[in-house]
């Protein structure tokens, strides 16, 4: 069993097209993270082989699977074990059938329903082997559905938005399990999210797709370092703002000037800045050469142990500070607050 | 106390409501005020009705039978297949249902009868005659039947999330035992409302049977046929009897799967 290697186009309708290349070796979880839209979902139909590429191969191990021209092997000789959005565990059967449909297709009823079982202790799914899909909870359902997909034995694992149908507070427990059984996994694993926390804590190497175009790969930390669109800098938590650099003077649109110690760039730059690195205080700051200016706080939000501020004002940042620092500050929504940045926390790369 | 808002109905629409039901309840009314109680279990269990009753009964559950295996791949290819003159095709399937029976049996004649197309040439062969046999009833039965079965079965194959088949297709199974194991498992309410609606109609089949196999007591004679004969100058009290059998059977078939059709409030 040797590892995923696709380059292709594949179109949607007349008017969406997507251009991927991925390669995937065995026992490497890549994420392909976008938005929605962003043609995720394609992806996924021309690897499991329900949508046939318009050019370009997809390749799993020794054995071409799509070349866009002769070879299209059909999705039941693909050997791809598929999660699916919402699972799509099928109601009629229960938690041991479901996990022994793949393996029902080669062997007999009784055997595979025999090998099935052995699926459920490591599952956790032992006390629920003769409930239907309807009676199980989200998360007993994910991991009805990843132990169907890996009982056959499938030659890559495709996980799509496994962790969507989740709500938030099952979503961190599960996600952890859901780590711990791809580990057990060792062929080639692809999770398509459209959740950056997903990826970062599930993937070894991210791949950030927008608009059918692959935009951005590199590990976690390279992503969250420097992520290279605004919708990953969102949503992963990270400042980025648009402006332009001048041997180490920043200027923003309408906002204040920025110092920055990175000379890197020139011109149109991408302004990063963490937002641990913002410091918030009720009075104007003195003394050490930092950024100072004056903001209105939008909006405070919990996010497990800190607290987010989100800044408006010219400059509209994203702020975390400790909880303690958020009492002692009375944070409010509306009022004014004094933002500082150091020079040494502002990095910028071309736009 | 749980307090529920009620729909309000408008008087016009109770009014002409109440007049739409009288029109199915007043028939009925009619005919059981003249059925004759007494003798009801004596004309029943009259030969001409025993062997209406057997004829009935074994002809319109092989028609249901045999819609059922012909109809559901039908609804399959018509649901599911790209093959041209879908929506043709589609139209004939449906055209007995539009169709008065009587040219439908008509049309069955010309076809098997024994100067018929198909007819002549399986007589030849083989000396069988569809018309005016056991066959011919299920025929005229399936005829008429099979509609409702591929129309109530389309609709379902139409309707079903078409990604738990592509669930079943990338764990390896080919499209054969996609259909077995996964789409018809899915629709099977519909299949079985399909199915007793096929029986029902086969049951009630009366101007397709009588032109394509006349009316041949013990032959031919199913239970609406048997009421024709009795109205027109036999026993009105045995048409009336046989009706009567015909309502009740019916009617508790629909009232015990009446949950396939309307979800439950």
């Amino acid at each position: 069993m040797s590892g995923l290697a696709a380059s292709f186009r594949a179109r949607r309708g007349e008017a969406f097209e997507v251009a991927v290349d991925l390669t995937i070796d065995t026992g490497e979880t890549v994420a392909l993270l976008g938005p929605n839209g962003a043609g995720k979902s394609t992806v996924v139909d021309a690897l499991a082989g329900h949508l046939p590429i318009e050019e370009g191969s997809i390749a799993l191990g020794e054995r071409v699977l799509d070349d866009g021209r002769v070879t299209f092997v059909a999705p039941d000789a693909r050997n791809i074990g598929v999660v699916f959005q919402n699972y799509l565990l099928f109601d009629h059967l229960d938690v041991v059938d479901n996990i022994a449909f793949g393996l029902a297709v080669e062997a007999p009823r009784r055997e595979a329903r025999e090998r099935a079982r052995a699926w459920l202790e490591p599952m956790g799914l032992v006390e629920l082997a003769k409930r239907k899909p309807p009676e199980l909870s989200g998360g007993q359902a994910q991991r009805v559905a990843v132990a169907r997909a890996l009982a056959p034995a499938p030659d890559l694992v495709l996980l799509d938005e496994p962790l969507a149908a989740l709500d938030a507070r099952t979503r961190h427990q599960v996600r952890r399990t859901l780590a711990q059984h791809l580990s057990a996994y060792a062929g080639p694993r692809l999770l398509i999210t459209h959740e950056p926390m997903d990826a970062f804590l599930l993937a070894d190497r991210i791949v950030v797709m927008e608009d059918g175009v692959i935009v951005q790969r590199g590990t976690p930390d390279d992503i969250r370092r420097a992520p290279a669109t605004e919708y990953v800098a969102a949503l992963s938590g990270t400042n980025l703002l648009t402006g332009r650099a001048d041997s180490g003077q920043l200027t923003v649109p309408e906002g204040p000037r920025l110092a920055t110690s990175d000379v890197s760039a020139n011109g149109d730059v991408l302004i990063v800045i963490d937002p641990a690195a913002v410091a918030l205080y009720p009075d104007e700051p003195h003394g050490s050469p930092r950024n100072t200016w004056l903001a209105e706080v939008e909006s405070v939000e919990r996010l497990g142990d800190i607290v987010r501020v989100r800044l408006g004002g010219p400059l509209k940042l994203m702020c975390d500070i400790t909880p303690a620092a958020a009492t002692a500050l009375g944070v409010t929504p509306g009022q004014s607050l004094w933002a500082t940045v150091k020079a040494t926390e502002v990095s910028v790369s071309p736009a | 106390m749980t307090r529920r808002v009620e729909p309000r109905i408008p008087a016009v629409l109770a009014v002409l409501a109440a007049i739409g039901s009288l029109l199915f309840i007043v028939p009925l009314v009619g005919l059981l005020g003249r059925v004759a109680w007494s003798e009801l279990i004596d004309t029943l269990t009259s030969d001409v009705v025993l062997e209406a009753l057997w004829l009935s009964a074994s002809t319109s559950v092989v028609a249901a039978a045999l819609s059922t295996v012909l109809g559901v791949p039908l609804a399959w290819v018509l649901s599911r297949s790209r093959v041209p003159g879908r929506s043709v095709l589609r139209a004939l399937v449906t055209l007995p249902m539009v169709l008065p029976p009587v040219v439908g049996g008509a049309a069955l004649l010309f076809a098997f009868g024994r100067r018929g197309v198909i007819g002549e040439a399986l007589d030849d062969a083989t000396g069988f005659l569809l018309p005016f046999s056991w066959w011919g009833v299920v025929v005229a039965n399936t005829f008429v039947a099979m509609p409702f079965l591929v129309l109530t079965v389309e609709a379902a194959l139409s309707n079903i999330d078409r990604r738990y088949e592509m669930a079943a297709e990338s764990l390896g199974a080919r499209p054969l035992q996609v259909f077995r194991r996964v789409t018809l498992p899915m629709i099977r309410p519909s299949l079985v409302a399909g199915v007793v609606l096929a029986w029902a109609r086969a049951l009630g089949e009366f101007g397709a049977t009588i032109t394509f196999n006349g009316n041949l007591q013990g032959r031919t004679q199913t239970l609406p046929l048997a009421v024709f004969l009795e109205l027109e100058g036999g026993d009105r009290d045995a048409a009336v009897a046989i009706s009567l059998v015909l309502v009740v059977v019916s009617l508790a078939v629909l009232l015990s799967l009446r949950r396939n059709w309307w979800p439950a409030r």
